[in-house]
């Protein structure tokens, strides 16, 4: 068994007054692709979003690197290694490639600005080439790849992805799921919200399902993406009734 | 070539008084330069942060009055009241800063807003300090180690001074990472809160030195006109920047310098058409609002990328 790079326990968190995902446990180990999928409303982004700080957290458990991190502001979590990239369009659209790239790299010392630059231009060569290039006239994939590299240059060890091919070409989906790959390889854990539950279990080493702010099933993605409730569900049932 | 060309231009401006002995035409420049500051001061605020701040106003009438009552009050000169007018009024915009930043963009317009007719109902009716209505007539000529800047060309080295001085700062606080960030905060503010990043602070620090700014102009601009009043809170200054910036393109540093001046100068060209030049004036606001609605930067932008957009087909 390898060493976990976050333990969930028990967590309960949602927004206000409501809490959304209820007493989740799960355990991330390190270097692996593990898709979280589940219908609309499960709970997905707000797990991830719990993680991260930007919600309210009710009870449980988050332990980052043998620390427990549920109780500390989002940019503590950042400084500690965890890189978020929320659903929806996350960069600056009226400044270039280069300056969103710059801001990515703020909270690091300025002298290590340049070799995280040439890291990210490394993993991601098309930034060279857009570095002139307003971020909102970019294709949707390469914004999807330029909110990751920002997220990439702080070095993030813990890297959550909310839905990172939403409205994207099924060519884009294919570069973006790719690129994660990559992200992988480099040894960075990866937490994926994809409605795209084919395309994120081919890539995953391992799947959760959630199902009404609550963990349904775990496992191999291989095994999750065989199981003929998975199957049924994602062509168009429900779980629970699947399951029952 | 763009530094030689902004370097000449600006020497030109230095050499006006040198070209014309026109007290009018240096009136004009005199306006010219002092507007353009101001709506840069609001552009830093509002263009690059996105935050519509009416307060400018009132930092303007602060200014001015900050300045007369230093001199003719308390017996100060004319550069210790602007130095407090930048002083105060970067205090009071942190003091009505800090809580308002915190609730949010509306709130910020609001209170900027009351913030401005609060300011100006002070300059009427606290009479023991303005003077009330009647103002304080006579602000006598600054003058610096024994030479007084009498005449409307002697006033008009002092504003072109402080135009080259707060623009070059204001570039130079656009163009840095602080600047990047103020836009940054604009584009996507929940972003730059999970990039690690406090937007409190840089919101705080645009609008206190905006304040300061604007403040410096309004006093340099209350012994230009060598008497203060109520009138110096006019809604139709708030109005003259904002169309300044918004014409200009919001956050274009360049697009408001260049609004600025020629804004300053349209009425009076428009001046041969006696009392239709109100409205000229503004058909030709309401003209350029239609043909660029993001403003002359933002025209410009549009034409770039139609013209690489063609080049890529």
């Amino acid at each position: 068994m390898t060493t976990p790079a976050l333990d969930l326990v028990d967590v309960t968190a949602g927004y206000g007054d409501n809490p959304i995902v209820r007493d989740f446990s799960a355990r991330l180990e390190a270097g692996t692709i593990t898709t979280l999928i589940g219908g609309n409303g499960a709970g997905k982004s707000t797990l991830l979003r719990a993680i991260y700080g930007t919600n309210r957290f009710f009870s449980g458990k988050i332990v980052f690197k043998d620390e427990a991190i549920e109780r500390l502001p989002p940019w503590q979590r950042l400084q500690r290694g965890i890189g978020f990239v929320p659903q929806g369009r996350c960069n600056f659209p009226a400044m270039s490639v280069a300056e969103n790239v710059k801001m990515g790299c703020y909270t690091l010392p300025a002298a290590r600005h340049a070799a995280a630059i040439d890291r990210v231009i490394a993993l991601f060569p098309m930034l060279r080439t857009k570095w002139r290039t307003e971020a909102g006239n970019l294709s949707g994939g390469e914004q999807q790849i330029l909110e990751m590299a920002m997220v990439l240059l702080l070095e993030p060890s813990l890297l959550l992805l909310d839905e990172p091919s939403l409205g994207l070409s099924p060519k884009m989906q294919a570069d973006v799921f790719t690129t994660v790959q990559a992200i992988a390889r480099t040894g960075v854990t990866v937490l994926v919200v994809e409605q795209n539950v084919r395309g994120a279990l081919l890539i995953s080493d391992r799947a959760l399902v959630m199902e009404q702010g609550q963990k349904f099933m775990e496992g191999p993605a291989a095994d999750v993406r065989a199981d003929p409730r998975i199957r049924q569900a994602y062509l168009g049932g429900n779980i629970q009734q699947t399951a029952a | 070539m763009k530094a030689v060309a902004i370097v000449v231009a600006a020497l030109a401006f230095g050499l006006l008084p040198y070209l014309t002995s026109s007290n009018y035409i240096l009136g004009v420049a005199v306006s010219a330069a002092i507007y353009t500051v101001a709506a840069a001061a609001l552009n830093l605020i509002y263009g690059y942060t996105g935050l519509l701040s009416f307060a400018q106003l009132g930092f303007w009438g602060i200014g001015g009055y900050a300045t007369a009552l230093t001199v003719v009050t308390f017996g100060g000169t004319f550069w210790l009241g602007l130095l407090w007018a930048g002083l105060l009024n970067a205090a009071l915009a942190l003091i009505v800063g800090y809580p308002t930043l915190r609730v949010g963009r509306h709130a910020f317009v609001i209170v900027t807003l009351t913030f401005a007719l609060l300011v100006t109902l002070v300059a009427r009716d606290w009479v023991d300090l303005t003077r009330g209505p009647l103002g304080i007539p006579g602000l006598p000529a600054p003058s610096l180690f024994g030479f007084e800047f009498k005449t409307t060309s002697h006033f008009y080295w002092i504003a072109w001074i402080y135009a080259l001085l707060a623009l070059g700062f204001l570039y130079a606080l656009g163009t840095s990472r602080i600047g990047r960030t103020l836009v940054a905060i604009k584009q996507n503010e929940p972003l730059v809160r999970a990039q690690g990043i406090a937007p409190m602070p840089y919101k705080l620090a645009a609008f206190a030195i905006s304040a300061a700014i604007t403040g410096i102009a309004g006093g340099i601009f209350a012994f230009h006109l060598k008497v203060i009043d109520p009138l110096f809170l006019d809604f139709y200054y708030m109005q003259t920047f904002l169309i300044m910036v918004i014409i200009g393109g919001a956050g274009s540093f360049w697009g408001v310098v260049i609004a600025g001046i020629a804004l300053s100068a349209l009425p009076e060209v428009l001046r041969f058409s006696s009392d239709f030049r109100m409205i000229i004036y503004g058909v030709v606001l309401l003209v350029i609002m239609l043909v660029m609605p993001g403003g002359f930067a933002g025209w410009i932008r549009q034409r770039r990328l139609a013209r690489m957009r063609a080049a890529l087909r």
